[in-house]
């Protein structure tokens, strides 16, 4: 029992010498963060945000103006639901891996994880280039899908797995807006517009990655960071323009060697890779290109590095961090500390050169 | 709550809220002036957000959580992963005397700062696994390889009186 410890850490904890609060200098370390957002929302770029159910649209730099503070309020953080280890073939989802299984009305082109469940986009082909239209699945926690009421065109949407929602923009002759949906109910939670985003390539709106409260948007020349709850805009100073990856304040960037890990908020490097990098679902870890010996995964925490599995297997993402690969024509789950595989076969009518779609990766070309 | 609260308001919250929150920036850094700093800085951010705290009584959980958010950023960056512990552990802690106060803090201090962090949440804050590894941003599997770790050089430190080998996978 760990009750000894608990109780000597308050005991020491109530011996502590608390020095006087300081109400004044907080109160204006506040007020200086505020008018800091005031300044930055009112300078870099215009905002729109409409919150719905509220239905207030505000234009130009001022803060939103909200009428009911609660549907904004930020919500807890939570985990994404575990359906096992995922995959899918074709029209098919296959849950605990491969001990259950749920067809799609289309082919699952792209597997994503959220607090509300795996949710799937689908279209005729499972093609991203000319794939168009692109649907939604949510499969909940109990195994069942549903359909999403939203229907994308060719854009790169994004979630984050601690929240229900997916995030995506759209462009037309007004600009762009980012948009965030809650995929439980297919309700808009919020419309950003933004300014300054010309040139996204061949999508038809600049490609985004939420993370928490942000909504990262790119062209090829900067990328912007979107509080969605508040509408305001800022330049996002260390994550690289182009479609954007950021898991839990973590970014890759092109670096003279290949790619790093970046820290959002402090630029720091954290790992510099040779070859392509692939993040974990909560950052902690980074798949880093290809080895002869396995695929090298480097714990961005502790700074270890081990190598997963043998020879070249692409490797997605399960919920709680395991690699997910097919190995040999059969199903590997790996830990990212061991490097040990344990392996079972593929479902049945399942070949074992079919390609099977894993989470963590977004299948655009 | 109203949209905004008055700067008298806000200094009796502070007040309030301070020693607790302090005890547990404390507990989780280990040097009084960067505690300070950090519920400074959690208050703050607190006044700044006000208009999203849902009420007067979330308000001091809205803190707090703020506070851990803050910390969990300052072990994010590169210098805190750095930051070494205490690489030697000091002779004769081996089966210290528990009652010992300052042994517990001395001994926190030789955990690398995210074992600490683990340890300060789920045995001073009394959070669960998940609730941990929400708090740091972390996975729950992170936050059990952590606690693991350190309890092992808790244990060491302090003796099996305080922590018997049987701990760990019973509180969550």
């Amino acid at each position: 029992m760990t009750d000894r410890l608990s109780a000597l850490l308050h005991e020491q904890a109530d011996l502590l010498d608390v020095p006087m609060p300081t109400a004044h200098e907080v109160i204006t370390a506040g007020r200086r963060i505020r008018r800091r957002r005031r300044l930055t929302q009112a300078g870099v770029a215009a905002a729109v945000v409409a919150v719905l159910g509220v239905g207030a649209a505000f234009v130009g730099g001022a803060a939103p103006d909200r009428s009911d503070p609660d549907t904004i309020a930020t919500d807890p953080q939570g985990e994404p639901v575990d359906l096992g280890v995922v995959f899918a073939v074709d029209d098919t989802v296959y849950l605990d891996g491969g001990a259950a299984e749920v067809k799609m009305p289309e082919v699952a082109q792209t597997l994503y994880y959220t607090s509300a469940g795996l949710l799937v986009r689908t279209n005729k082909t499972g093609d991203s280039d000319g794939g168009a239209p692109f649907h939604f699945q949510l499969v909940g926690a109990d195994g069942k899908a549903q359909p999403l009421d939203l229907t994308l065109g060719e854009v790169v949407p994004s979630t984050d797995p601690t929240q229900p929602y997916l995030a995506y923009s759209e462009a037309d002759g007004d600009g762009v807006r980012v948009i965030v949906v809650d995929v439980t109910t297919g309700e808009q939670v919020a419309r950003v517009a933004v300014t300054g985003l010309t040139d996204w390539g061949g999508w038809i709106a600049p490609p985004v990655a939420l993370d928490g409260d942000t909504v990262y948007v790119s062209d090829f020349s900067h990328a912007l960071a979107v509080d969605w709850r508040t509408g305001e805009v800022v330049p996002a100073e260390h994550v690289s323009p182009g479609p954007p990856t950021v898991v839990r304040g973590r970014t890759i960037a092109p670096s003279d060697a290949a790619a790093q890990v970046v820290e959002v908020d402090s630029g720091d490097v954290l790992f510099e890779s040779r070859g392509w990098l692939r993040l974990s679902p909560d950052g902690r870890y980074a798949i880093a290109g290809e080895g002869a010996s396995g695929v090298p995964v480097q714990d961005l925490d502790d700074g270890t590095s081990v190598d997963v599995g043998k020879g070249s297997v692409t490797y997605g993402w399960t919920t709680d961090d395991q690699l997910v690969g097919i190995v040999d024509g059969q199903l590997a789950v790996c830990s990212p500390e061991s490097g040990r595989c344990t392996t079972s076969p593929l479902p049945d009518g399942v070949s074992s050169d079919a390609f099977v779609r894993l989470p963590g990766f977004t299948y655009e070309s | 709550m109203a949209r905004q609260v008055s700067d008298e308001a806000f200094s009796e919250f502070v007040h309030g809220a301070w020693p607790g929150l302090y005890r547990t920036a404390y507990l989780l850094l280990g040097d009084a002036g960067l505690a300070e700093d950090l519920v400074q800085t959690a208050l703050a951010k607190t006044y700044a957000a006000w208009p999203s705290v849902r009420d007067v009584q979330a308000a001091p959980g809205f803190a707090r959580t703020t506070l851990l958010n803050t910390a969990s950023s300052w072990f994010r960056k590169r210098s805190w992963r750095n930051e070494v512990p205490t690489s030697t552990l000091p002779e004769g802690h081996h089966h210290a005397d528990f009652s010992d106060r300052p042994a517990v803090l001395d001994a926190l201090s030789h955990l690398p700062p995210r074992q600490r962090a683990v340890v300060v949440l789920r045995y001073y804050e009394d959070l669960s696994v998940a609730e941990t590894a929400h708090a740091l941003g972390v996975s729950d599997g992170t936050v059990k390889s952590q606690t693991s770790k350190a309890l092992d050089t808790l244990r060491g430190l302090l003796g099996d009186a305080v922590i018997p080998l049987t701990t760990g996978a019973t509180h969550d």
